[in-house]
């Protein structure tokens, strides 16, 4: 069975945390799952979030980031913008979470 | 014209976008699904909202982003029933088993 990838875009830090459960939600339902915080620095996650990431992590996804502060404070992956662009091209689906 | 389309909402301010997609749709004889999120889940409370439960096939929240949202879970809003008071994996649904995918 070919599992799908999939890709959030988090621009709006508002909404991150939350893209970043339903990220983990899509990798628990077999899916090759990802985020990526652009521009908005975060806070430093409490532990209920950042667990959220280390069971994404054990399922093969990964939050990435644009932004040197959140790899600082939240150990997100860093991603130039040109290499966010070149990991969409992976992706059956692209979701821009939280529009505004 | 696609034989199903979900929409995946996280946008709390775009009911009547989802309204007229979903009307489209329907009209080219398209299943429609819908799967609020977030901040969302107040659309939920949109007295427009049970007519979109009316239009299309399958509608659900996910019921942790209603309840971090400030409701109560056993407080189902008009047009949804318990079983549609739902999860994540309404989004998964939408991505394996719909031939559209649409963000909002």
């Amino acid at each position: 069975m070919e599992y799908k990838k999939v890709c959030f875009l988090y621009r709006n830090k508002d909404y991150a945390v939350d893209g970043i459960r339903s990220a983990l939600g899509l990798a628990v339902e077999n899916m090759y799952s990802y985020g990526v915080v652009l521009d908005s620095e975060l806070e430093k996650l409490d532990e209920h979030n950042m667990e959220s990431i280390e069971m994404l992590r054990d399922m093969e996804g990964e939050i990435f980031t644009t932004v040197p502060a959140n790899n600082e404070k939240n150990g997100f992956e860093m991603m130039t913008l040109e290499e966010v662009g070149e990991k969409l091209r992976e992706m059956d689906i692209v979701v821009p979470y939280g529009l505004k | 014209m696609a034989k199903s389309l979900g929409i995946f909402v996280t946008n709390p301010d775009c009911l009547h976008h989802v309204i007229g997609i979903t009307k489209a749709a329907k009209a080219k004889g398209s299943k429609v699904k819908v799967f609020f999120t977030w901040t969302a889940t107040h659309n939920a409370k949109d007295k427009a909202f049970p007519e979109l439960c009316s239009l299309a096939d399958d509608v659900s929240i996910c019921v942790d982003s209603y309840k971090k949202q400030g409701y109560d879970p056993a407080d189902i809003p008009e047009g949804l029933t318990d079983k549609k008071m739902a999860t994540q994996a309404q989004h998964g649904i939408i991505i394996e088993d719909y031939d559209c995918y649409l963000s909002l």
